[in-house]
């Protein structure tokens, strides 16, 4: 290790009590080599606790959103794995959700119901999320589309005409 | 030849004509006879109003709602239309603007079927319960960091 | 109907045992409290909100995944930080790779221009206002490589050690040392600059 990183070391706890005391030394008599360590020593003071303070732009409801879909896609993707099971494994997990799905039909019918409502379908090359805001009564389906190739706004609604410039 | 006359219907049939009856008589009962629907396109941004434009913004309420939820400063009015949906017609059609509209159908039990529709496609096709009093929101990114908004109101 | 939990007095530790049972509603209540952070270590690292936002999203996706595996022996925020930082490091990987290198970062990998630096005499910072020295500081850091950036935030901000660094980084200590050693004297010359601007 050259002496230039020794002194950084020293700055940052990280030599040992011989490295130390040679270090000193050097310090001591190489005014070249003091200069550098206050420098360091600046920018180390500088820095630490004076990180720039970041906002998450977004709302609480509509990051998670994204994140809850991330999560069933995962799992589903897991689900879709092929694993060695059991040859009866394989049916039992159709055979539950087919009967949990014939018990809460059984249940519903028993009463008024809105089937199928607050349901989404997009087609396949377009990216959406949907949320609810229950503080702002809102229910939301938005279109993740980076390029913005779907403008319902209109350019001209947007930009300045020529002559008013 | 003598035809035997035809029996009467046994108990399990009339029961079963009669639950057919009901549940028809209560999915034409349960669709809304008539609804009004409201959509309104609404421009997203950071940037402040274009000059010369005749964008409004939006009424204080719903920009103070759409900036509790979404992350752009400012909302601006594209359009407004509202519509009535009876429930003889099948499919309404609002339309927006040039590339946008919207397909609104009445369903069963209390729901409306919407469509976006963005250059002659259906992008987002969403069943929303009316019984609940949310606004619909369909939103999207547009050029240049900024976002589109398509809020539908019923009643 | 049964109203949800509402976890907002429950200690991370409780919230992180329910969320390893599989309590949905508890790890949304910990994406709330420590989603500011985890974006800001990724901002910092990219220096882009959109990789950051979507990258801290791939971090929450992430932990979940791996909840199982959080034992406790650090504290849940630091967990959660090591997961944003690895994929913020493997995303910068990808991207450099597919970038050209400029003459300068090429010099900075090599090591060396630090030392034909001249040492800066006077304190570049002394008597700003902290969220005027937070400026600058942010700004100078926008013009390191992604490389020296990194070893200062993960030294200086996460305050971990050489080795630790160097774990993460996937190179030697010795290059952390080095990177380091470079940024900071970087850092200096990039403060010093600024200074002069507003003085002149």
């Amino acid at each position: 290790m050259n002496t230039e990183l020794k002194l950084q070391a020293l700055l940052d706890g990280a030599l040992d009590a011989r490295e130390i005391r040679e270090i000193e030394a050097i310090l001591a008599q190489d005014i070249q080599s003091a200069a550098l360590m206050q420098e360091l020593k600046w920018m180390k003071a500088a820095v630490a606790g004076n990180e720039a303070e970041v906002k998450l732009p977004e709302t609480r409801e509509f990051y998670w959103s994204k994140i809850e879909r991330g999560i069933a896609a995962e799992a589903k993707q897991a689900a879709a794995a092929p694993a060695e099971r059991a040859w009866w494994l394989r049916f039992i997990y159709p055979a539950t959700g087919l009967a949990a799905m014939v018990a809460v039909m059984f249940v519903v019918s028993g009463g008024r119901t809105t089937d199928g409502a607050d349901t989404e379908s997009v087609p396949e090359d377009v990216n959406a999320i949907s949320f609810r805001s229950e503080a702002e009564a809102m229910s939301v389906v938005y279109v993740a589309d980076e390029n913005g190739t779907f403008n319902p706004v209109g350019q001209e609604t947007k930009n300045e005409p020529e002559a008013d410039k | 030849m003598s035809l035997k006359p035809t029996s009467n219907p046994s108990r399990w049939q009339f029961l079963v004509l009669l639950l057919t009856s009901l549940s028809a008589l209560l999915g034409v009962a349960s669709t809304p006879v008539e609804a009004r629907v409201q959509a309104v396109l609404i421009w997203g941004t950071d940037e402040a109003k274009p000059t010369g434009k005749n964008l409004k913004e939006v009424d204080s309420k719903l920009r103070d709602r759409l900036a509790n939820v979404f992350k752009w400063k400012n909302y601006f009015e594209v359009n407004r239309q509202t519509a009535t949906l009876p429930s003889s017609v099948k499919v309404q059609t609002i339309k927006l603007s040039e590339e946008c509209s919207v397909e609104v159908k009445l369903l069963p039990e209390n729901v409306a079927e919407v469509k976006l529709i963005g250059k002659g496609k259906a992008m987002v096709t969403r069943r929303h319960s009316l019984s609940k009093p949310d606004a619909l929101v369909l939103a999207g990114d547009d050029k240049n960091k900024t976002a589109w908004f398509v809020v539908l109101n019923f009643n | 109907m049964p109203q949800p939990p509402d976890f907002t007095t429950t200690l991370d530790v409780q919230l992180v045992a329910f969320s390893q049972a599989g309590d949905m509603i508890a790890f949304e209540e910990l994406v709330a409290r420590h989603r500011d952070k985890i974006y800001a270590r990724a901002f910092s690292m990219m220096r882009n909100e959109e990789d950051a936002i979507d990258l801290s999203q791939e971090a929450w996706v992430k932990a979940w995944q791996r909840l199982k595996q959080f034992q406790g022996d650090s504290s849940f925020a630091t967990w959660m930080t090591r997961i944003v930082i690895n994929l913020c490091l493997d995303q910068l990987r990808r991207q450099k790779r597919t970038r050209a290198e400029s003459i300068e970062q090429l010099d900075e990998e090599l090591g060396g221009v630090e030392r034909q630096m001249p040492v800066v005499a006077s304190n570049p910072t002394e008597g700003l206002e902290r969220a005027e020295l937070r400026k600058r500081i942010d700004k100078a850091m926008t013009q390191l490589s992604y490389e020296h950036r990194t070893v200062l935030i993960l030294h200086e901000f996460e305050e971990m050690e050489y080795k630790q660094i160097a774990k993460v980084m996937n190179c030697s200590i010795g290059t952390v040392m080095s990177r380091l050693f470079y940024a900071r004297r970087r850092l200096a010359s990039l403060l010093q600059s600024l200074k002069k601007e507003q003085q002149s």
